[in-house]
């Protein structure tokens, strides 16, 4: 090959698919020739330029935002196809049965549910919480008393109707820099204005993160009744919300209807959590300094309803001790920092399925060295038991994974035979949100 | 894609978005400099795409339909956006709740962003997103030339003269002025 026809056709060195015969004449050409090899070095350092050193990652809620929009399309569709065959069918006597029950829906006073256009009672709704709003920016301290139906170690959000109540307290301070503290008995998490500190006592566990870490993840709306508002203030523009007012004896009572959030083809996650469930919230304010008084939350579950969150006291602007926004740990127990930046060769670039077939794999083979990077959120307390509880198990199947919920990662169904004899079928959690996308054990053994 | 219908057709349409939405939203992003943008143009293109139910068979390859539609709706984005576009990346949307790490590698996003654009932005267009579909995407030529419907010969030919542009503007200035 000459050096003209070498620079004429050097670009096809940089197609995917090119011919190999072509590719194989350039090289040799590039092996004898010094002035070809450099400009070919030349055109490798422009492309190198042009390559991103970083890549971006889709949100993991693309995904589930257009399957919830297409499934709410199925679903408008399917209700209109099923109403039209109700109407062709229908006798004058019913249609005029629904022309009463569409009066009888127009008069009821104060009943809103939002079409696009804000009606009324979202209006005043939104103007009562953009008062409630600005007196609360005045606020300098609150100490929030609440009963939550959930378990007093586990999660934050997590809530269930069969849940005994547990006693929560908030403190917050709220000049700068912020101070909060959240306490559920079993587990505190305090922001010191600079950092979250995570303490779960029966664990003997301490973890230290940044301020936006995700220890408290829905409560964190709740040691910032801006934010709560703030929050109603927008499902008031909500389609699916719907609103009640009423005033009476110095008191502003709203109550707001939601439909549930989150991918519910698989319903796992389903009435886990206030968000992912169909609730009611019932705000009682101070019609006077529009402060929040108190407020509860119901779970509508196949028209049953269950209490799920209730307030019992909200005191402002009262004196708190700057002691409670520190927790000092019993000797010989040390805050680990939790990273966003965890590495790992093998849990990166596979599926969900994938990294729980080798989880198992190696907790069937006591490999424990081969999966020690998918455990950043266990610790020497918690580790020892699933290594007692998992080593040595027989895995009988691992089945296809699957999102629910607004959870961020995937669960895998898995069925094993523990070396107790036990068979245990469960769903494992496994995420990947962090830097490097790998997949840490989040729960579900 | 096979016709199927309802919580079948949604469950198989699910399969295609985990096969493309990561591609689709880089080429997207590398193409608006906005993750949110991004976001909202690849939602959109995927949903159009499952309105096709039915004359899917006509759309021989989704995936030269998926890059070609977000390709389109990215050249649109720009038309509406072309005078605010500067503003845009300036403020780079950061939401208060976000962790640290991860605003700040949405910050580095947006710079790698601008560094890249700025060395490709004395390219005519055609040359300029032949580049990118090759570089930033990894496409083949042939493949390119599904995308921007021009023959192969044609792809080569943008890529070669943009290379050669760009090194001729290496050359001449010894550094490139990555027009930040």
């Amino acid at each position: 090959m000459e050096c003209n026809e070498c620079k004429h056709e050097m670009y096809n060195l940089f197609d995917l698919e090119a011919d190999q015969t072509l590719v194989a004449g350039l090289k040799e050409h590039l092996l004898q020739c010094p002035s070809c090899a450099n400009d070919y070095r030349d055109m490798e350092n422009v492309l190198s330029m042009l390559k991103p050193r970083l890549q971006p990652s889709a949100s993991f809620l693309l995904k589930q935002n257009i399957i919830n929009h297409l499934s709410k399309e199925e679903h408008k569709m399917t209700e209109k196809i099923s109403k039209t065959i109700k109407l062709n069918s229908a006798t004058k006597k019913i249609l005029s049965i629904a022309a009463v029950l569409v009066l009888i829906m127009l008069i009821i006073p104060f009943i809103g549910k939002n079409d696009g256009f804000m009606n009324s009672t979202a209006k005043a709704a939104n103007s009562f919480l953009k008062s409630s709003i600005d007196a609360t920016r005045l606020v300098k301290s609150m100490v929030m008393k609440l009963k939550v139906r959930t378990i007093a170690r586990d999660n934050f959000s997590l809530v269930g109707t069969k849940y005994g109540m547990v006693d929560h307290t908030i403190w917050k301070l709220f000049e700068k820099p912020e101070k909060w503290r959240i306490d559920k008995g079993e587990r505190i998490v305090v922001f010191d204005g600079k950092n979250q500190y995570l303490w779960i006592p029966e664990f003997k566990e301490g973890i230290k993160a940044g301020r936006n870490a995700g220890f408290i993840e829905w409560f964190k709306i709740l040691i910032d009744p801006e934010s709560i508002l703030l929050k109603e203030q927008a499902s008031t523009k909500d389609k699916d919300s719907k609103f009640t007012m009423d005033e009476k004896d110095g008191e502003l009572y709203m109550t707001i209807i939601s439909k549930a959030r989150g991918n519910f083809i698989n319903d796992y996650c389903k009435n886990k959590s206030i968000e992912e469930s169909d609730n009611r919230r019932e705000y009682t304010f101070d019609s006077n300094t529009k402060l929040l008084k108190g407020l509860k939350i119901y779970i509508l579950d196949m028209e049953k309803e269950t209490l799920i969150l209730e307030t019992e006291k909200i005191d402002y602007n009262i004196s708190i001790d700057p002691a409670f926004f520190t927790i000092t740990l019993p000797k010989g127990v040390e805050w680990k920092e939790l990273s966003n930046n965890i590495k790992s060769e093998t849990f990166n670039n596979i599926t969900s399925k994938r990294a729980a077939e080798l989880i198992f794999d190696a907790m069937a083979k006591n490999n424990w060295d081969s999966i020690k990077d998918v455990w950043p959120l266990f610790n020497r307390i918690t580790m020892p038991i699933i290594k007692k509880n998992y080593g040595g198990l027989e895995v009988i199947k691992i089945g296809e994974s699957f999102k629910s919920g607004l959870y961020k990662g995937e669960f895998v169904p898995y069925e094993v035979k523990l070396p107790d004899g036990t068979i245990k079928k469960h769903n494992i959690a496994l995420r990947n949100d962090n830097k490097n996308r790998v997949w840490i054990v989040d729960g579900g053994l | 894609m096979k016709k199927s219908t309802g919580r079948n057709r949604l469950k198989e349409f699910e399969n295609v978005i985990t096969e493309f939405q990561e591609q689709l939203f880089r080429f997207a992003f590398f193409r608006t400099g906005s993750l949110a943008d991004s976001q909202d143009i690849v939602q959109d293109v995927f949903i159009k795409l499952y309105h096709l139910n039915g004359h899917l068979s006509s759309v021989n390859n989704i995936r030269y339909y998926l890059f070609r539609s977000i390709s389109n709706a990215c050249t649109d984005y720009h038309r509406k956006n072309k005078k605010y576009k500067f503003e845009m990346l300036e403020k780079a949307d950061i939401p208060d709740n976000m962790h640290e790490e991860e605003a700040s590698h949405q910050m580095l996003l947006v710079e790698e962003y601008k560094r890249i654009e700025g060395l490709l932005k004395d390219l005519p267009d055609e040359q300029a997103e032949t580049i990118r579909l090759r570089v930033w995407d990894e496409m083949s030529f042939a493949d390119i030339a599904e995308i921007m419907e021009v023959p192969v010969t044609t792809v080569k030919s943008r890529f070669k003269y943009g290379i050669d542009k760009l090194k001729s503007k290496i050359d001449k200035k010894g550094e490139i002025n990555y027009g930040m």
